[in-house]
């Protein structure tokens, strides 16, 4: 994709936030929403910010949200994800040395992301012993909104060619 | 979370720079891209419907939308974003984009873009948390 120019502006107001003061922050009737649901992703969730960063980077590859590919959220950090997981996160991940709960949760964001007409019986019976209905639906209310902001990041043009990777927090 | 999900898909719906009944048509063509036919029959969101004309959804779902002239120039430009959106948003061109800004401007295109993200969501897991949980249990 060529690097272009982002297709709106930002709000004039800057607050400090980098999630405010993007052009979502052009939108205040969806921010807060938006701002709720990923707190609850990442501090409410059932299953921990480190299978919740597998699934956001997944799709972040999968989308090829230059952005998101490049972030790494501290709290996954801190909950065990290292950059030796992350760079399994590729089509090859079946056969890569992650755990088997691990490679569920990436088989379960690709069912979501390139497949969810087609639900294979024997990977939902295998995902439905290892992850409770709570962790699947959460799993999948949190995979669908890195899914809309990926895509909506991409939407809205402005995307280098690439990034290096940078660790930040989620912001509050 | 589901609530908070439910709270950020209400208020796309509710949102002031895209009208819901164009987000509405938008909603049913992501669902026709998708093959969905649950939303498809599903009921509209609460209010989505208000002065829509029902033969523009007819129109829509029969694949002749593009040469009804019922259809207004805002909405074409929603819909024509929206169905190369559905197929891959890294084909969206600045054309596309530009002819949403013309109508609705720049937060109606982050608020479109933004409803798009949140309706293909459901539509995929709709389709997926179908075959994968109970009923009872796809609400945690």
């Amino acid at each position: 994709m060529a690097e272009g120019l982002l297709r709106v502006g930002t709000p004039e107001r800057k607050t400090g936030h980098v999630i405010r003061d993007s052009s979502l922050g052009l939108v205040p009737e969806t921010l807060q929403p938006i701002l709720d649901l990923q707190d609850a992703m990442w501090r409410r969730a059932s299953v921990g910010p480190a299978i919740m960063e597998m699934l956001r980077l997944r799709n972040a590859r999968t989308v090829n949200c230059v952005f998101c590919k490049s972030v790494r959220y501290d709290i996954a950090r801190a909950d065990g994800l290292t950059e030796d997981k992350v760079a399994q996160i590729d089509d090859g991940f079946a056969h890569s040395q992650l755990s088997e709960r691990e490679k569920l949760v990436l088989a379960f964001a690709d069912l979501y992301l390139r497949t969810p007409d087609r639900v294979d019986a024997a990977l939902a019976a295998r995902l439905r012993r290892e992850f409770t209905p709570e962790q699947l639906a959460h799993m999948a209310i949190g995979l669908t909104t890195c899914h809309a902001l990926s895509r909506c990041a991409v939407s809205l043009g402005g995307m280098p060619e690439s990034l290096p990777v940078m660790e930040m927090s989620v912001p509050a | 979370m589901a609530r908070r999900y439910e709270a950020l898909w209400q208020g796309v719906w509710q949102q002031g720079h895209v009208p819901a009944s164009v987000l509405e048509l938008c909603r049913l063509r992501l669902a026709q891209l998708h093959g969905a036919a649950r939303e498809l029959e599903a009921s509209p969101p609460p209010g989505a419907r208000v002065g829509l004309d029902p033969r523009k959804i007819e129109s829509l779902l029969h694949g002749s939308w593009t040469r009804d002239s019922r259809f207004s120039a805002g909405e074409r430009a929603a819909l024509e974003f929206a169905e190369v959106y559905g197929q891959d948003p890294q084909a969206i061109t600045d054309e596309l984009a530009d002819a949403v800004k013309a109508h609705f401007g720049e937060a109606g295109l982050v608020a479109l873009i933004e409803a798009l993200g949140v309706i293909d969501g459901r539509i995929r897991l709709g389709m997926m948390l179908g075959a994968l949980l109970p009923a009872e249990e796809a609400h945690g």
